[in-house]
């Protein structure tokens, strides 16, 4: 357990509204999975970013650059900065699968 | 740990303001376990280009030199089918999700393994070479 101050003005606040524990839980609780939401949607938004951009998904797109010798050929020249987005997509997919987590663990409680 | 990746990235915005003009950053995030940084800059007619991507399990760099929007240099770690088979000739299929640092030559028409960069290497390398 870990102990947040709270101006002492927002404590009456939550007072108000009930057992103030009990309001400052859930309303953490729903500023999180608020701010969840907002970031499964950004990451999801600039993922498909680059499913545009490369005609393909994460994994698609990892096989293809390291599998198929004219497929890399073309994108070298045609995208010769392909590594930095395949970081970056690598990247989104982690963070994505972070707050999903996040948000199905908090939903459900 | 945010702190010391939020720090690592601070460092190298400010490392890359110090050395490069016109420095622009595309992207910046960092959180407890991962950080990401995209940015572009200028040094003397060469347009640089900078990500450095920070997962707990490993570090994915690019560092490149363009000119004209042609490669003339760059370095990263992300291995592709060429590396692949440069390192592991017919059993690359196995490894197909390793990070080996390498160097791409002009226009990417050349690629030689190197050690792992990092930015002050990417840095000492154009002083000495462009």
């Amino acid at each position: 357990m870990t102990t947040v101050a709270v101006d002492s003005r927002c404590i009456k606040y939550l007072r108000m509204l009930g057992d103030e524990q009990e309001v400052a839980r859930r309303a953490i609780q729903d500023y999180i999975l608020r701010k969840a939401v907002e970031k499964i949607a950004r990451i999801t938004l600039e993922q498909a970013g680059l499913e545009a951009k490369y005609g393909m998904d994460l994994d698609t797109f990892r096989q293809r650059v390291t599998t198929d010798e004219d497929y890399l050929r073309q994108l070298n020249r045609k995208e010769p900065l392909w590594e930095e987005d395949l970081a970056h997509w690598i990247y989104l997919s982690e963070e994505l699968k972070e707050w999903r987590r996040i948000e199905q663990e908090l939903s459900g409680s | 740990m945010e702190e010391d990746r939020a720090g690592a990235i601070g460092e190298l915005i400010r490392r890359a303001q110090r050395e490069f003009c016109d420095v622009r950053i595309l992207l910046q995030d960092v959180s407890p376990v991962r950080a990401r940084l995209k940015l572009r800059g200028r040094w003397r007619q060469y347009e640089i280009a900078i990500s450095e991507v920070i997962l707990p399990q490993a570090r994915i760099y690019s560092y490149y030199a363009l000119k004209g929007g042609k490669v003339v240099v760059g370095f990263d770690n992300t291995a592709d089918n060429e590396v692949l088979r440069k390192v592991y000739g017919s059993d690359f299929g196995k490894h197909q999700y390793d990070l080996i640092p390498h160097k791409h030559g002009p226009e990417k028409q050349t690629c030689e393994i190197t050690d792992e960069m990092t930015f002050d290497d990417f840095v000492n390398w154009l002083h000495n070479n462009l």
